[in-house]
This record gives structure tokens, C-alpha cells and sequence, in this order.
């Protein structure tokens, strides 16, 4: 082949490869749209992200605009900032996010709008009604940790424990079971929403503890000791010294309508783990052999352990009239606090918060906003496992006149674990909502009077992400920033046999007869 | 010349002829998508999905190419042709090191190894792929091999990252042939070292790092991923050869020609022949020939003799069957093959139902796992999830159903069966989210563009779904109060049943078989009178088996089943089989045979020999 000949096929290719370049990376230009009719309505959207209150600092919120239309055009403004203008040849609207970015921080505090235009099939255009969002001032944790799961009913398959930054969408893996012999991994939680402060149970297997990471020092421990079994549903102590457990037995139980998985919990204690002296403490108030508590949560000031409480049934089965039925709707939790003194480690005076026999219903997972204002509790009809009961919901009760409500943010499906951000102003909740099966995140801001604002979904880059994942986010925690942590890190202390810890019991507290009754805390046990 | 190539080849040509029928005829490669029900979806998500790990890329090949093996001609011609270029990649990777010596057939006992291994239905198609993309890059490298050394040397790395990146453990074989390839180069003993020091170096650290970035895999699928030996399922140690033979055989070669003939002298002999030995060597040239294809096709017969597990494929063949509601080849299946697992007993039950056999032959059948071959319990359960949620769902009962549909998820992913009955328990349970999100993922597999079609139609309008009418009786059996689901208690739920829906003709017929299992007569007999609930024009063969057993005990000599008559040719065997009693004094041990060839498919058989009657027997006596 001559030089020539070689010149003219290079050229040909790179004027060939111009052309491709051209017609994918540079951008249509957007439609001018000086006549349209107009919609009185605004579009249907998917996942709804309408009339919100946003963080200045989240994703770009992608949707999909559900009408009939041949090509979309969108237009988001504020009153500062370049407008985003968007033409979409399909109903999949994705934001950039660096423009997102600019108007959002340009527009803190302040009204973002939307228009939405569809163009007919006759080359007309339609213009909805427009809707807003209100940006505000303060910004949400970056970060959101959530463990992903099928909907689990016997079996736990892949699991992994992951984290997401809300600021755009990267997700990464904190540690999944492919790493750990693909056991079971639970009740990740955060001191203070802080990534470098967290903890994890695995379950079964070699790598069976707790891991417990403090800044990249991570310890495992084995929490069971003569008192009771291993810990399950924990709680930082703001300090970040120590750890309340709920130690449960849970039995796994089966409906025939509705909701086919529930919980029974037989027998629950709490127990304080101090991690620099290695030690299990507890004290006869927090674990009262004539009551069942669980779900432990410390005020932000560190002087009061709040916990949910039953009394404890002699037997949960009844036989009447030759039937066996299981007592299991009878079971309800009040909520309770006790004084911790910090200086000296002392417990003080036990006291009822909010009464189930006040509420009629079970009260069940609270957690106080870090600025102490508010706590937020899930309540039911009964029982401890709000994630499998549909009358589960959000309430909000207000430390300082002792009285509860039930924020806007419900669904009449399933709403139940949630997360304060660190600032006060944002909290995170699972909800089923969506196919009643998977629970996903949701976001809702709460102002200074505790008014809670229309929640909205964890964005994704595909807004039709979730209409093809069955897969269930569970307990979604915010924090901070990124656990800097690897999965590797995290592995090979798992597996690390010699370093593993073994939690002493404090001399001070009596070991207990009924130890074994205390079956292997957190795992759900088949029957 | 298409002639020479056929009559240069006519063995390897038969060999793979043989190999392809073995595989579409004897282990047919539905049963492989049957046992490991290969994941794919149309859908960059599920690609990209694929692409953080190594060893992704084929998987990913393997998931796609798998899809193929629902259509038995298809997937046998894929696999045979991944094991055909299998061995021509390892023919020219011998013929490279070796240009003079006689390659032979010694190229193709990878394929008899493999033939081996995919007599096991376990075997995955990603470990050929691994194995094949390997021997490629192999070539590929013996193709670099007049290059500058410098420049060989980093498109051998560079090769090496990229084939990790694809197939994660199978590289190993690239390394280890890399290392033999040099060695026997002219190249310096420094530079020889130099080179096996830096392939140790790169098989060592070229996993850790990428367990490190990738973050999704562990250590051990970092080195092993894709591997066979990294399975769970054991392929004892043909994975182990089938990796080693290339190797082997490269030693032995250099051993034979260190050791016993130099290929110089070879040449020179091969001078110095004279005609008479010329003919000689003719001779035994072919004698060696015949004795060599003899040895190939006597090595392959024994591989899959000794490999292939005929009563594995029934299982999975009844299985197959079953999930394709052939349910006619059920029962053929239990007819011709004599052995008894709980799942055949379990499947041939369901099979009779549908059939609407159930009820007058459940006894020709050996009925050896008792209740727990009609509705299973126990460890049963939770090994076969999927199987669960369809007796439940047929009998219409979706939470249970649902339950272990959701396990079967769990368990074996988003397999078609699994979303395909994921999507039937919701659409008529109401939750069409749900069933909406996995007909979604449904839409992206392959080969089920009307199903998918049909289901949407289902979501969309209810009078199409109303149409249906397997569907329509589900939904009217289903429960609508709730209770708390005792499975270990089935009688009761399959009342629950029958209250829900009298005319729900499995749940009585299974409550029915339940009874007549557990040798419980009283019970059987007040439920005959829901009879005619179920459209029977005569009393089914077994209820009236029973119903004599039954009138005998208790004395009562009036028609109990009011609007059925009773059958006198099963009275008068029942007198024959009493008689036959009577012959061996009640003896039941004695009179076993006798009664085994004469009435071995009644119901009075079952229940004289089944532990649940002599239960009863001990306590009277």
C-alpha cells in the first residue's frame, strides 16, 4: 500500500469518526416553542417530585413524564441561575447534574419551577400546569447506608450493606456477604452520623460477631456472655464508648392474608457493651425478666436511654375451644426512658413516655432528633416488627410538650425504619408504598415546628430504577460522609480468629438462669 | 477439497458428530437451564452489572449463551462447538511448540474430559467459555512471538490484564502456558527466569489488586472466579486435568524428546528409510491410527459412562415436565422408572391431580413418603422452594405461595420461573405494583415475548384475566380471612381451604389423600359427602377402596355416599383380597408378595402395610 493510499484512509476514518462524534455527543438543539395549548393540570410524573421541599445538595431528581407525547421539553428555573432546559425523545427525563447542581445552590431557600411541554403527534406542542419546589437552605448528609436484600422470608441469599452519596449517584458497597460466605449481615448503625463510627453484626458462618469500627480501628466481638446471648438492635451512646443492645429471641410466623411474614418476639433484654473495657453491663430496670424490651436509643445529650417495653406473656399460645391460636396481636410496647449518669455509669429512675394502653397501639422504634426535640416512633396495631405490618406508620412526638402526632409522610402501606439527619432538618424513612412487597427510601424535611413535608424517593439516574428491582432497601441510615473503610478492611477482620474479641461480662451483674431462652438475637428463627 | 478436508478429518469429524448426539439425545441441554436456570436480561443495567468484577464478561457470555439450551438441538450444538474450537486452540498451541512431532488425537481429551464434566448438570457454561478464551489468548500470544522482545513482553501483560479482566481464574492457564512457552524458547536462562519470576508476580498480585478496586468480589473469587474447582458443586478432580493437560502434555513431550528421541534424528530416520520400511511404516502407521481412534472413542465412551447419572436426570426430567405442565410425561416417567424419591412421589401426585387420576390411582403408585409426598414439610421444603410455592398456588392459596416464590428469589434469583410466578401470585392477590415490576423484568428475557404480551393484557383488563380459566379458579380459591398458616398442619389449611371455596376440587382431593395416607377413615368418610361438589359422575376407584375397608370395620352395610353406587368388580376384589388374608391367617409378612402382585395398586395394600395402621393395630390389640 503506497503512503498516498494510507493518507486517504487514515483522513477518510477521522473525518468518519468527526461525523459520529457530531451526531452523538453534541447536543440537539432545543425546540422554540412559541404556540402550545395548555393543559390546566400538572403532568403526571414518576416518581411524583412534585411540590417539595428539596436539599440544596441532592441529585438531580430524573422522572418520568407520564403522558402521551412524541418528544418532551422541560424547563427548571429559579429565580437565580440559567434555566435547565431539557428535550427529551422519550418520557425518560435525566437532569444534568452539574447545571442541577448550579441552580439548586443558586436557589437555597428559594422556588425552583417546572415546565413541562409534550408535543403532539401533529407537531402541536402542550404545555402543563407548572409546579415548584422549594429548595432549602439546609443541606442533607451526604450519604445514605441502607442494606440491600430480596424480601426475605426463610432465606437471605445475597446480601450487602452499601452507600450511596445523595449528592449523585454512586453507590458502593460497605461489605457484602459475597466477602463474608455469603452470611447474613444486619443492624448497621452509626454514632452520631458519623461514617467513621459504625457497627454491624454478621450472622452464621466463620465471621459470626460484631464489627465495630472507630476510625479505621475496627474490633470484632463476640457480645454473648453468661447473661445473655449476643446483642442485636443497637444504640451509640453519643459518646461513642458505648453500645445498647436489645437482645431478643424472635420467632418467624406466617399470615394467610395480606402481610404473609410477621414477628414474634418471646423474650427481649438490653444490654450496654463499653468497647474500651471490652464489657457487658446491664442493670434489673432495662432488663426486667417480667417485661420484654427492645429497640434502644439514647438522647443526644447522652443522660436518658429510651427503649419500648411489653410485659411478658407467661405463653404466647392460647388453646380455646380445641383451637390453637397464637397470642401475637396482643403484644404491645410502650415507650420508656431511663436516667443514665454518665460520670459514673450509674442508672437512675425509670419512667413510661408515651403508654401503649395510651395509644392503643405498639410503639416501636424511636430515634430523637440530634438537636433533642423530637423524637420519631413507628406505630402499629401490635407486635415489634413494623418492616412486616402494614399498619405501621411514622409518628413524631415533641419532647417538649409531651405531645404526639402523626406527620404527613404516611401511606396505608408499610412505613417503618428512619434516620434523623444530623442536622435535624431531614429525616429518612423506609416505606412499601410503592409495590407494598420493597421497602425504598424516602425523604422529608421537617421545619423548626416539626411540620414534616412531603416525602419523595431516593433519586436514581434511571427514574425507572425501581420499576425493575425487587430488591428491599433496609434501614437507611444518613451520615456524614463516606464510610473510607474497604470491604477488604472489613473482611479480614471478620475472619480474623485471634483478634476476635470476646465481650466479659461485669463482675457487678448476675449472670442469668434463662440465658438459653435468649435464642441467637436478631436472626429470625423459621418455624 | 471440501472432500480432503472430510477425509483428513473423518475422525475428529465422527468424534464431535458423536459428541453433539450425545448431548441433544442423552443429556439434553434443557435439563441444564432445568438445575441452574441461567439468569439473563436484555438490559444495559444487567450488562453493566456484570462488568465490576472479574470474570464478569463471561459470565455474562455464558448467562446469554445459556438461554439457548431451552431448545435442546441449539444448546447442543453451542456447547459442542465451544469444546470443538476448545481443542483446536490446544491443537495449535502443540503444533507451535512442536512443529515436528505427531499431535495425533491428543488435542481432543480436553473434549472427553469436558464430556465428562457436562455429563454433570451442575457444570456451567462459563467454565468452558473461561477455559476457551484462555486457550485464545494463548494463541494470540504465540502470534506475538517474532516481535521486538520488549514489545512481546507488554502485550504479554497486557493480554494477561485483559484476559483477567474477562475470565478472572481461567487466566491462570495463560500464565502457566506463557511460562512453558518461554522456557522452551532459545531465549537465555537469565531472561527465562526473569519471566516465570514476573508471570508469579502478576498471577500473585493481578487478583489482590482487583479484589481491592473491584469491591464486589472476595479474595477467593478474585483468584478462582469462573473456575470449576471453585465451585460448589464438586466435578471431583476432571477440572483439575482438564487445566493440567496442556502442560502435561507439553513435559511429557519434553521429556520424550530430552530423554528418548531428538526430533533432529527423527528427521534424519526419516532419510535414511528404505521402501521396505517405508511400507512398514505404513503399516504400522495405520495399525498405530486404528489403535488411536479405538483408544479415543473407548476413553470417551467410558467418560460418559462413568460421568452420566441416569437417575439425576430423571429427577430433573420429571421436574422439566412438571414446570412445563406436560404432566402426561409425569406420570410416563413414573411408570417406566422404578426408583423412589420424595420429589418424583411429590411430582407424580400433582401430576395425577391434573390428570384427574388423583383419587383412583394414587396407590398404583408407591405412596412410601405419606403425606409428605403429596404436601412436603421439613428439610424438603426448604430445598425446593419453587416447587412449594406451585402446589400452593395451584390449590389457591397465594400467601403461602408467595412465601415460597420469595424464597425461590432469594434463593436462585431472577430466574423466569421465579418472576413468572411472582407475577401470577400478585396480579391475582391485587398487588399489581408488584406484578407490574416483575413483568417488567420479564419483558427483558429472552424467547418470551408472547407470554410477556399475555401477562400485560392480564394486568390491563381484568374481563382478559377473568378468561383465563386456570387463573379464575385460583382466584376464587384464594383465602380471604386470615389466620396464622401452620404448615406443618396441612389438614387444616386445606379446609381453610374448602371453606373459603367447597367447590376447590385439589384441596379436597389432597385433604382427601391426606386421610386416606394417614389411614384416617372416620374423617375420609364425613368429607364423601362433598362428592358431589366436584363433578364426579362415579365414586373414584380409591374412595371406594376405602369406603369397603371402612363398611368392613364398622359393621355399617348402607350406601354412605348417597347418588353413587358402589362397583361390584371392586367389591368382589376386595372379597379376593380378604381371602388372600385369610389364606396366610392375617399373616401380613407372609401374605405380602401375594398381595403385592395381585392388589399392589389398591389402596387396601397401602393401608394394611402402612406404619400409620399398624399403629392403629398395636393400640386395639
Amino acid at each position: 500500500m503506497n503512503k498516498r493510499k494510507q493518507l486517504f484512509i487514515i483522513t477518510g476514518a477521522a473525518i468518519l469518526l468527526l461525523i459520529v462524534f457530531f451526531f452523538l455527543v453534541v447536543p440537539s438543539k432545543n425546540p422554540v416553542i412559541n404556540d402550545f395549548s395548555s393543559v390546566n393540570r400538572p403532568p403526571k410524573i414518576y416518581p411524583d417530585y412534585t411540590e417539595l421541599v428539596i436539599p440544596p445538595n441532592i441529585a438531580p431528581l430524573n422522572f418520568f413524564v407520564n403522558e402521551h407525547g412524541s418528544r418532551f421539553f422541560i424547563k427548571i428555573y429559579g429565580s437565580q441561575g440559567d434555566p435547565l432546559e431539557i428535550t427529551a425523545n422519550t418520557p425518560k427525563v435525566e437532569i444534568p447534574i452539574g447545571n442541577w447542581k448550579d441552580l439548586l445552590n443558586q436557589n437555597r431557600g428559594k422556588e425552583i419551577k417546572y415546565d413541562i411541554f409534550a408535543e403532539n403527534s401533529d407537531g402541536t406542542w402542550q404545555k402543563f400546569k407548572s409546579f415548584s419546589n422549594h429548595v432549602a437552605s439546609e443541606g442533607i448528609d451526604n450519604h445514605l447506608a441502607y442494606r440491600l436484600l430480596h424480601p426475605a422470608y426463610h432465606y437471605w441469599g445475597e446480601v450487602g450493606i452499601y452507600q450511596r452519596n445523595l449528592e449523585n449517584f454512586d453507590e458502593k458497597p460497605i461489605l457484602t456477604n459475597r466477602g463474608t460466605d455469603h452470611n447474613c449481615m444486619n443492624c448497621h448503625s452509626f454514632c452520631q452520623n458519623d461514617p467513621n463510627r459504625m457497627m454491624m453484626h454478621l450472622r452464621a458462618g466463620p465471621t459470626s460477631g460484631t464489627l465495630i469500627n472507630q476510625s479505621g480501628n475496627i474490633i470484632k466481638v463476640n457480645t454473648a456472655t453468661a447473661f445473655s446471648k449476643a446483642g442485636s438492635y443497637p444504640a451509640w451512646h453519643p459518646n461513642g464508648k458505648l453500645i445498647a443492645f436489645s437482645v431478643n429471641q424472635l420467632t418467624l410466623f406466617f399470615h394467610a392474608v395480606g402481610e404473609s411474614r410477621d414477628v414474634l418476639d418471646h423474650a427481649s433484654d438490653l444490654i450496654i457493651y463499653d468497647i474500651a473495657k471490652n464489657m457487658i453491663t446491664s442493670c434489673p430496670e432495662i432488663s426486667s425478666p417480667d417485661a420484654m424490651e427492645t429497640f434502644p436509643t439514647w438522647s443526644p445529650d447522652g443522660n436518658y436511654l429510651y427503649f419500648c417495653s411489653a410485659p411478658k406473656f407467661d405463653s404466647y399460645i392460647s388453646e380455646k375451644d380445641n383451637k390453637t391460636d397464637l397470642l401475637y396481636d396482643q403484644i404491645r410496647y410502650s415507650l420508656m426512658r431511663i436516667r443514665y449518669y454518665q460520670e459514673n455509669g450509674t442508672w437512675g429512675k425509670m419512667d413510661t413516655v408515651l403508654s401503649s394502653a395510651k395509644t392503643g397501639m405498639t410503639i416501636l422504634e424511636p430515634r430523637i432528633s440530634p438537636d433533642g426535640n423530637y423524637l420519631m416512633f413507628t406505630m402499629a396495631k401490635y407486635g415489634n416488627f413494623p418492616i412486616y405490618l402494614n399498619s405501621s406508620d411514622i409518628y413524631i412526638l415533641d419532647l417538649k410538650t409531651g405531645k404526639y402526632y402523626k406527620p404527613d409522610v404516611n401511606s396505608d402501606k408499610t412505613e417503618s425504619f428512619h434516620s434523623w439527619s444530623s442536622n435535624s432538618r431531614w429525616f429518612v424513612f423506609s416505606s412499601k408504598r410503592g409495590d407494598n412487597l420493597c421497602a425504598r427510601p424516602y425523604f422529608s424535611y421537617v421545619d423548626k415546628n416539626g411540620k414534616a413535608y412531603k416525602p419523595f424517593l431516593l433519586p436514581q439516574k434511571d427514574p425507572g430504577f425501581y420499576s425493575g428491582f425487587l430488591t428491599t432497601y433496609n434501614v437507611p441510615e444518613l451520615i456524614k460522609g463516606p464510610v473510607t473503610v474497604s470491604p477488604q478492611s472489613f473482611v479480614s477482620v471478620a475472619y480474623d480468629k485471634e483478634k476476635a474479641l470476646q465481650a466479659k461480662l461485669d463482675p457487678k451483674v448476675k449472670p442469668n438462669q434463662e440465658t438459653d431462652k435468649l435464642g441467637s438475637a436478631g436472626r429470625l428463627t423459621p418455624q | 477439497m471440501i472432500g480432503k478436508i472430510i477425509k483428513n478429518n473423518l475422525v475428529v469429524i465422527i468424534f464431535f458428530a458423536a459428541f453433539f448426539l450425545y448431548l441433544w439425545l442423552q443429556i439434553n441441554p434443557a435439563l441444564y437451564y432445568q438445575q441452574q436456570e441461567p439468569v439473563f436480561l436484555l438490559d444495559y443495567n444487567f450488562f453493566s452489572s456484570f462488568t465490576s468484577s472479574p470474570g464478569g464478561l463471561t459470565e455474562y457470555l455464558s448467562a446469554f449463551l445459556s438461554q439457548f439450551f431451552l431448545f435442546p438441538f441449539i444448546g447442543s450444538f453451542i456447547i459442542t462447538s465451544i469444546v470443538l474450537v476448545i481443542c483446536k486452540f490446544s491443537k495449535t498451541i502443540l503444533k507451535a511448540i512442536y512443529k515436528n512431532y505427531e499431535i495425533s488425537f491428543l488435542h481432543l481429551i480436553p473434549a472427553i474430559l469436558l464430556l465428562s464434566l457436562y455429563s454433570n448438570y451442575w457444570f456451567s457454561l462459563s467454565y468452558s467459555l473461561g477455559l476457551l478464551i484462555s486457550l485464545m489468548f494463548v494463541n494470540l500470544y504465540i502470534l506475538l512471538k517474532r516481535s521486538n522482545p520488549l514489545i512481546k513482553l507488554s502485550l504479554y501483560l497486557l493480554l494477561g490484564i485483559i484476559l483477567y479482566y474477562i475470565t478472572a481464574g481461567p487466566s491462570v492457564l495463560y500464565l502457566f502456558l506463557g511460562i512453558c512457552i518461554e522456557i522452551l524458547s532459545d531465549v537465555s536462562i537469565y531472561k527465562k527466569a526473569l519471566f516465570v519470576l514476573l508471570n508469579i508476580a502478576f498471577a500473585v498480585a493481578v487478583p489482590y489488586i482487583a479484589s481491592n478496586l473491584s469491591q464486589v468480589i472476595n479474595l477467593s473469587d478474585a483468584y478462582f472466579g469462573t473456575l470449576p474447582f471453585n465451585s460448589k458443586i464438586s466435578f471431583s478432580l476432571t477440572p483439575y486435568i482438564l487445566y493440567l493437560y496442556l502442560p502435561l502434555i507439553i513435559i511429557m513431550f519434553e521429556i520424550r524428546k530430552r530423554y528418548f528421541v531428538s526430533e533432529k534424528k527423527e528427521v534424519k530416520k526419516k532419510k535414511k528409510l528404505s521402501f521396505k520400511e517405508k511400507l512398514q511404516k505404513v503399516f504400522s502407521g495405520r495399525t498405530k491410527y486404528i489403535a488411536q481412534t479405538s483408544v479415543l472413542f473407548i476413553l470417551a465412551g467410558l467418560a460418559a459412562f462413568l460421568s452420566f447419572n441416569e437417575k439425576y436426570k430423571i429427577s430433573l426430567l420429571i421436574d422439566y415436565y412438571a414446570q412445563n405442565e406436560k404432566w402426561e410425561d409425569v406420570v410416563k416417567i413414573a411408570n417406566t422408572h422404578k426408583f423412589i424419591s420424595q420429589k418424583s412421589v411429590y411430582q407424580t401426585n400433582r401430576a395425577l391431580f391434573h390428570l384427574g387420576q388423583l383419587s383412583s390411582n394414587m396407590f398404583s403408585y408407591p405412596q412410601v413418603y405419606g403425606t409428605e409426598g403429596v404436601v412436603p414439610s421439613g428439610d424438603f421444603m426448604t430445598a425446593n422452594t419453587s416447587l412449594m410455592s406451585d402446589v400452593f398456588f395451584e390449590l389457591g392459596f397465594l400467601n403461602p405461595s408467595q412465601h415460597w416464590a420469595s424464597d425461590a428469589l432469594t434463593h436462585s434469583g431472577e430466574t423466569k420461573h421465579n418472576l413468572n410466578r411472582l407475577f401470577l401470585i400478585n396480579l391475582l392477590s391485587g398487588n399489581k405494583h408488584f406484578a407490574q415490576n416483575c413483568l417488567n423484568i420479564l419483558k427483558e428475557t429472552m424467547f418470551s415475548k408472547s407470554l410477556t404480551d399475555d401477562y400485560q393484557r392480564y394486568l390491563n383488563d381484568s374481563n382478559y384475566l377473568n378468561s383465563n380459566d386456570k387463573l379464575s379458579r385460583i382466584l376464587s380459591c384464594n383465602i380471604d380471612s386470615n389466620f396464622v398458616f401452620q404448615s406443618d398442619n396441612m389438614i387444616v389449611e386445606f379446609k381453610s381451604l374448602l371453606k373459603k371455596n367447597l367447590n376447590n376440587k385439589m384441596a379436597f382431593e389432597y385433604l382427601m389423600a391426606y386421610y386416606l395416607l394417614n389411614c384416617n377413615l372416620g374423617s375420609f368418610v364425613n368429607y364423601l359427602v362433598f362428592l358431589r361438589n366436584f363433578g364426579y359422575t362415579e365414586l373414584p376407584r380409591h374412595y371406594e377402596e376405602a369406603l369397603l375397608i371402612f363398611m368392613g370395620m364398622t359393621g355399617i352395610r348402607k350406601n354412605i355416599t348417597p347418588g353413587f353406587s358402589l362397583n361390584p368388580s371392586i367389591s368382589q376384589r376386595f372379597s379376593e383380597f380378604r381371602n388372600v388374608l385369610a389364606n396366610y391367617k392375617g399373616d401380613l409378612s407372609l401374605a405380602k408378595n401375594e398381595l403385592m402382585e395381585k392388589f399392589g395398586d389398591t389402596y387396601w395394600y397401602y393401608m394394611v402395610y402402612s406404619p400409620a395402621f399398624r399403629k392403629t393395630l398395636k393400640k386395639r390389640s
